[in-house]
């Protein structure tokens, strides 16, 4: 049988960048994952990373919801509309923790074609590091739903206050449902 | 070898209490579910999880889960311990209360589901936000859990059950099967 999980594209930044930017994303699959391995180059320990999508069209807005846990603490939020991207979990920093430290986040987006729904996601992922407190291990869990019925065609994946390092890798994948 | 390949896919045309798989064959190691899912409950939200092979008595599945519903406090986030123990609850869906056309994602893996040597285990979740500006509990709602079904089966048959209301119209789901060879 055909391969129903496949690989579609892939960025792997050869230099800093300011986001990493999708267009023309295939309308020939029920779901989408996006698998992000990423780096800030944020001063800081850790950034959390963002996604949204069609930025050249509607960019729409957020409801998101989710629970982390913060080397000791943990707890749950939620942001409604305040936002054009979503907030998933946090990316490695650019200062004092490893250079080869980096943030892991994986991204389903369902039915995410269909224009008679609102896109959905759903997501995990984690940056946990040596450096023992909030900002040095984190993870998070949490979902998201778009104010837009438009189809996706455009995927953006940023960090929230800094660019991208060199190194970050996103790729997408597709997911069939016939 | 493709790794996933698609066993059967289900959209609903007209509201139902369930989507269920049956005739599973017994030929991957793993089974994946993954789709999207409203409920014609009249509230923001509506629960909803899996069934193996028609067991839905009591004591036929041990479930945890970790649930926030909404930020408020002191049930902003919970953990359920065995009060769901007739079905895997993980899939929460938006209910009809919650702003149109928000569907929610879920998904469920069902682990090892030919082994006769041991329980059928399973891990999944849901989220179901779908309300602007509203805090109340129940207007977003996320969840993981795990649940064991406390059978030695080949699995032949998946029912994922909504809660309260059906499922409504648009709600489709997609089970795969996952090769190890």
């Amino acid at each position: 049988m055909a391969s129903t999980f496949e690989f579609i594209t892939k960025t792997v930044l050869g230099s800093n960048a300011s986001v990493i930017d999708f267009a023309n994303v295939t309308q020939a699959y029920e779901h989408l994952q996006v698998r992000i391995h990423g780096k800030s180059s944020y001063g800081g320990l850790s950034d959390d990373a963002r996604i949204s999508f069609n930025r050249s069209g509607t960019l729409g807005t957020w409801d998101q919801q989710y629970m982390y846990g913060m080397y000791s603490t943990d707890g749950v939020g939620e942001l409604f509309s305040a936002y054009g991207q979503v907030w998933l979990t946090r990316l490695a920093g650019n200062s004092g923790t490893s250079v080869y430290q980096r943030g892991t986040i994986v991204v389903t987006i369902s039915d995410y074609a269909n224009t008679s729904k609102k896109a959905s996601i759903q997501w995990y992922g984690g940056n946990v590091s040596g450096d023992n407190n909030n900002q040095g291990k984190q993870i998070s869990m949490g979902g998201a739903s778009w104010s837009e019925t438009t189809a996706i065609s455009e995927i953006r994946i940023q960090s929230g206050s800094a660019g991208l390092r060199d190194g970050t890798s996103v790729a997408i994948y597709g997911m069939k449902s016939s | 070898m493709a790794a996933f390949e698609i066993i059967a896919h289900t959209e609903l045309s007209s509201g139902a209490s369930y989507v269920e798989f049956t005739s599973i064959p017994a030929t991957y190691q793993h089974l994946y579910i993954l789709g999207s899912g409203r409920s014609t409950r009249s509230a923001y939200a509506d629960g909803s999880g899996i069934q193996l092979n028609g067991h839905s008595d009591n004591g036929d599945y041990h479930m945890s889960a970790i649930l926030a519903w909404g930020p408020s406090s002191p049930g902003s986030y919970d953990t359920v311990g065995d009060t769901q123990n007739s079905l895997g609850y993980m899939m929460d869906s938006p209910g009809a209360d919650a702003e149109a056309n928000v569907f929610g994602t879920g998904h469920c893996w069902i682990l090892d589901y030919t082994a006769t040597d041991k329980f059928t285990g399973m891990m999944g979740g849901a989220s179901a936000p779908g309300y602007s500006g509203d805090t109340n509990d129940y207007l977003q709602t996320f969840g993981h859990g795990h649940c064991t079904q406390t059978k030695t089966e080949v699995i032949h048959t998946v029912r994922i059950k909504n809660g309260v209301g059906n499922y409504a119209v648009g709600t489709a789901f997609t089970i795969y099967g996952v090769n190890s060879v």
